[in-house]
């Protein structure tokens, strides 16, 4: 079951059923537009004493959430 | 002239089970160019790419096959092996779908596999790739080039880019196809890297309705000349071999989790989860979509998924999400235990303890350009970077005491998936009805994952071999339909 937004068409919410049984769900809450951010929004900036490494191929985790 | 809008209707309600036709299909591949395009991807990524392998000759690969298409789901699909005798017969006959090699000069036969009864719904086109073209608007986005006429048919002629959350890694940068205006199905579909052809895939001597395609016996598979030597061990002989194989299998996996479970227990405390995060709120069971339910939404709503991103150059929002892996796998277990494979009512049970569900709350934000940042705020199990950024060159993850850096790369699907709706057109859809969620005016629709076919990720390198879209990678490997 999917709801999409009207006005942006983003999802609202989003169940998975397996079964007939809720399996997933997840919802978009405080939903806003607005202009484009600057670029340092979308940067990570290592706090004094944090490692910081390059990326290889065992970097593969971003997508395991659960 | 056709407009984007129309071209995105035409594609997505494709019915390739009331079709009747006839083909010729050309599949046509650069292998020079296709190597060249998996090492450059491998380095976009940051990994490593593969070896610099000795180019393959012929470089240049042509494979030629014979398509029939019946009414009702039925078809019969004769491919020749490249630089064999043999020829790969895949076919329906409406509910089963079969594999089969047949011989031409000793006339043997040899039944490779069979499916299981499918549903009309369930089953999956040949060629999914021209017959089930909804993984286009799905997953990329087009641009009409003009009119045009292929196998002797009115046609429109269009190319795709990939929609730049969804796609993670297609192959080739670029997609310029071919659609029949009446039918909505591909004529020719080629994939592009730069002006690079790295494959082409086309129908030749299309006809409707042809004779042949009126003949139950050509969605069955031949009667085999000989004994395959499967077919020689007694059946009863596979059948115990198969369940006693299954049974410790599932037995070992429920030990597994058992201790899984155990050691869990004994480590850390979990975070503590306040406000809404605990239980997954109820949801309406959805209706079983019917067969004349395929597609029926109306078409504001698929033009809505279509343009769902960018809308604007940012978008702030929290995404909450539970997950129940007991709900995921028991249905698939409860299968299993009902047909006599013993362990899996242990293992469905192992599961069900393991973990009751879990929570997670991210705060994102997501812009044009590939740019993201996407935070944990709540977890009831903490697990990957804590945060994760890209600024469109860049990627960060953020972990305890350490920042790992690297290229840019695709939103993380689960969040993805939320804010570019459009991998929906490559489900089949009902409803469409108007709700309000969250204090905002919505549609709700029910949607239903084909099987087979390139899907939302289109990355396929043979148009038959199926891919699981994108969206679902982490979040729900079982459920089949949402």
């Amino acid at each position: 079951m999917a709801v999409v937004d009207a006005d942006s068409g983003v999802l609202l919410n989003l169940t998975a059923f397996s079964g007939g049984q809720p399996a997933l769900h997840a919802e978009l809450r405080e939903l806003t537009f607005g202009p484009q951010p600057r670029d340092d929004d979308f940067r990570i900036a290592p706090s004094p004493g944090v490692i910081v490494t390059e990326q290889d191929d065992d970097d593969v985790d971003a997508d395991e959430i659960f | 002239m056709t407009t984007d809008a129309e071209l995105v209707a035409l594609l997505v309600r494709v019915d390739w089970t009331g079709l009747s036709l006839s083909a010729k299909v050309s599949w046509r591949r650069d292998f020079a160019a296709l190597q060249r395009e998996v090492r450059v991807r491998a380095a976009h990524r940051g990994s490593t790419p593969p070896r610099r392998s000795r180019p393959r000759t012929p470089r240049f690969e042509e494979t030629a096959s014979v398509l029939v298409l019946g009414r009702g789901g039925r078809y019969r699909h004769e491919q020749a092996q490249p630089g064999g005798q043999w020829v790969t017969v895949a076919g329906c006959d409406g509910e089963t779908s079969w594999e089969q090699e047949d011989n031409p000069v000793s006339g043997a036969s040899r039944t490779c596999r069979w499916s299981n009864v499918r549903p009309l719904s369930g089953l999956s086109p040949p060629l999914s790739e021209l017959l089930r073209p909804s993984w286009l608007p799905a997953g990329f986005q087009l641009e009409v080039i003009g009119p045009a006429t292929a196998c002797g048919r009115d046609a429109v002629e269009f190319a795709g880019r990939p929609r730049p959350l969804v796609m993670a890694e297609p192959i080739g940068d670029r997609v310029v196809a071919i659609a029949d205006l009446e039918l909505g199905i591909l004529l020719r579909c080629e994939r592009l890297s730069g002006e690079d052809p790295l494959m082409v895939l086309e129908l030749t001597e299309l006809r409707l309705n042809p004779p042949e395609s009126a003949d139950p016996g050509a969605f069955t598979p031949r009667e085999a000349a000989g004994p395959s030597l499967m077919s020689r061990i007694p059946g009863e002989i596979l059948r115990r071999a198969a369940k006693i194989s299954a049974s410790v299998m599932v037995t070992a996996l429920a030990a597994g989790l058992r201790l899984a479970a155990g050691v869990r227990r004994l480590s850390a405390p979990r975070t503590r989860i306040s406000g809404t995060g605990g239980t997954m709120p109820a949801a309406p069971r959805p209706r079983p979509a019917a067969s004349s339910e395929v597609m029926s939404v109306p078409g504001h709503v698929l033009d809505l998924l279509y343009q769902s991103w960018p809308v604007a150059p940012c978008v702030r929002a929290d995404l909450h999400q539970w997950a129940d892996p007991g709900a995921m796998a028991g249905s698939a277990l409860a299968g299993w235990d009902a047909a006599g494979v013993g362990g899996a009512g242990r293992l469905a049970a192992a599961i069900a303890c393991f973990d009751k569900g879990t929570y997670r709350a991210d705060q994102v934000l997501a812009a044009g350009r590939g740019q993201y940042k996407v935070e944990r705020v709540r977890a009831r199990r903490p697990r990957g970077p804590s945060a994760i950024a890209c600024d469109g060159q860049r990627r960060w993850k953020a972990y305890p005491g350490r920042v790992v850096v690297g290229p840019a790369a695709p939103l993380r699907s689960d969040v993805a998936r939320m804010i570019d709706s459009a991998w929906l057109l490559g489900c089949r859809l009902s409803g469409g009805e108007p709700v309000a969620a969250g204090g905002r005016r919505g549609y709700r629709s029910r949607p239903v994952r084909l099987t087979g076919g390139p899907g939302v990720s289109a990355g396929t390198t043979c148009p038959d071999r199926s891919f699981p879209p994108q969206p679902w990678p982490s979040l729900t490997r079982i459920p089949a339909s949402c």
